[in-house]
């Protein structure tokens, strides 16, 4: 189990899902019921919707329960996917995943990330800048095959204009 | 047109937001209050509570807004009745030739919103729906957006989350079945929170690209509070729409609890361009205090106002404001008052105007619709 708490050891997402997991079992907010994340993780277009794959399978892991549908908005060559996932027992994740542009003004774009986690009952919020002290990190995101799942899921929700299920 | 100072009527009066729009434009030198005015059938606990917020101003209560309307010292009038009834009482004031201050939302149907509009429009009077578009987070978001250093805009996104109300008594793991059209929009206990809370997001949006919307997709929940659920009402909504241009957004609004933020709830808005992108948090930048004081705590549950809408009862339970955050001023906040007689002194129009409100109630509606549905809405609204 170790590795998985070594943000330098596992990929990123991978690690910040399992340190949330763990915490929640004490039932800090009460029950999770819906997540707003912002995740500017990859400079790589192609990266963007794993990555929002990613955080939705996150979100199913986080809530407990098997996902409904995702409606998907953006795409790969807007530098930006946008996903609303609803959940079976009522709960809800939007999840952008958006590109770094380093060379954007005025100073530059670095990785970030920026959950907010509600519960029934409060809130979390999660905020990292992931890398900035210099120490590895990597931010690829995880792809396993429930990931790749969510991932034709999302990209049928891009292509067609309306959820996917 | 009119010159200051504006002869202001009041229309409905306590636990509605006029107890801040009333004194808002009282504290104005640019206008006066005339006088709190409301239809003459309405029921007796309006009629206590009109009563009750013209005495605390200290104005006249005029009980026949027929006959206030034919006032000539009367320059505007600011609306605050009940959502089913707000349309209706605005046309009747614009009709009068009066400038129209309205609550948000400004029409619970799309032909009352249209129809307002347009009576707006042949009556040649300035409106205007409160937002907040005057506060600093928004401020700020325009100019970041009008600086062009972020490129075109692409998406937007929003989340408005009031911590405000005491959770539990919704049933967890239970998904909502959503309804449309939405019925009721007015209960003396709770609000439905799309309604209530999305318009602020949605306002926001079209101020900030000046583009139409197109589709909406929606979601609603009862996530948090008994009188939602009693009421059959969401508490929390999620939206993800498009806009002219390829421009999309999506939008978190709910009500949280009064335990579940350091504040008064989260207030993100996040804009991606073509060249950058910023999240803008309206709690930041910060100073959060750690002390020997004692935490805070809710004030007492009032019956009549259990999740703490209304400055009244909230100064009734006399409990102290949240303050391990100290969030201080990036920008200078503007009342939405203030902005409205702004617009009348300069004779301009509105930053969001009776139009802009119609359309922010047509994207509503079609939320509610989308979640019903589970499909995409296509705008306008079909009705």
């Amino acid at each position: 189990m170790l590795p998985r708490y070594n943000v330098s050891a596992v990929a990123y997402l991978d690690w910040l899902e399992q340190t949330l997991q763990t915490k929640l079992t004490s039932k800090p907010i009460g029950e999770p019921v819906a997540l707003r994340a912002y995740l500017q993780l990859t400079s790589d277009h192609g990266l963007l919707t794993p990555t929002a794959a990613a955080a939705v399978v996150m979100a199913q892991h986080w809530f407990g329960a098997p996902l409904l549908s995702v409606y998907a908005q953006g795409g790969a060559e807007l530098g930006y996917v946008s996903v609303l996932a609803k959940f079976a027992k009522g709960q809800t994740a939007v999840i952008s995943s958006d590109l770094v542009r380093s060379g954007a003004e005025p100073c530059g774009e670095s990785p970030a990330a920026t959950l907010v986690l509600i519960g029934n009952h409060g809130s979390m919020q999660f905020s990292d800048s992931p890398g900035s002290d210099g120490l590895p990190v990597d931010l690829t995101p995880p792809d396993d095959a429930p990931r790749q799942r969510l991932l034709r899921l999302i990209q049928e929700s891009l292509r067609e204009g309306k959820p996917a299920s | 047109m009119a010159k200051p100072p504006f002869g202001v009527l009041l229309v409905t009066g306590g636990m509605t937001h006029q107890e801040g729009y009333g004194r808002g434009f009282q504290a104005d030198s640019r206008c006066k209050l005339i006088g709190l005015a409301d239809e003459t059938d309405v029921d007796e606990r309006r009629g206590r509570l009109n009563r009750e917020l013209a005495g605390e101003l200290n104005i006249p209560l005029l009980p026949d807004l027929d006959q206030a309307l034919q006032r000539d010292d009367v320059d505007v009038v600011s609306v605050c009745s009940e959502f089913e009834r707000r349309a209706r009482v605005s046309e009747k004031c614009v009709k009068a030739g009066k400038h129209l201050y309205v609550d948000k939302p400004m029409a619970t149907t799309v032909d009352g919103a249209r129809r307002l509009v347009e009576t707006v429009e042949r009556a040649g009077v300035r409106s205007q729906m409160f937002t907040q578009v005057g506060q600093p987070y928004a401020q700020r978001a325009k100019k970041i957006v009008e600086s062009g250093g972020l490129g075109e805009l692409r998406a937007i996104h929003c989340d408005l989350l009031f911590s405000k109300g005491y959770t539990g008594g919704a049933p967890a793991g239970v998904p909502r079945e959503e309804f449309y059209p939405p019925t009721q929009f007015t209960f003396p206990d709770a609000k439905r929170e799309v309604w209530t809370t999305a318009v602020y997001s949605l306002t926001l949006i079209r101020w900030l690209t000046g583009r139409e919307f197109r589709t909406v997709y929606a979601t609603t929940a009862n996530y948090f509070f008994e009188e939602h659920h009693r009421h059959n009402i969401e508490d929390f909504g999620a939206l993800s729409v498009t806009l002219e241009g390829d421009v999309t957004a999506t939008i978190i609004a709910s009500r949280i609890g009064w335990q579940a933020h350091r504040a008064y709830g989260p207030n993100f808005t996040r804009l991606f361009g073509s060249k950058g992108s910023v999240l803008i948090d309206a709690h930041a930048p910060r100073w959060q205090t750690v002390s020997d004081s004692a935490s805070w705590s809710p004030p007492p549950r009032d019956p009549l106002d259990p999740l703490g809408f209304w400055s009244s009862t909230m100064a009734r339970a006399g409990g102290p404001p949240k303050a391990d955050w100290y969030t201080p001023a990036t920008l200078p906040a503007k009342s939405d008052q203030s902005l409205f007689l702004e617009c009348l002194e300069q004779e301009k129009e509105a930053e969001v105007t009776a139009a802009d409100a119609a359309k922010a109630s047509e994207v509503m509606l079609a939320a509610y619709k989308s979640a019903a549905t589970g499909e995409v809405v296509q705008l306008p609204l079909r009705v």
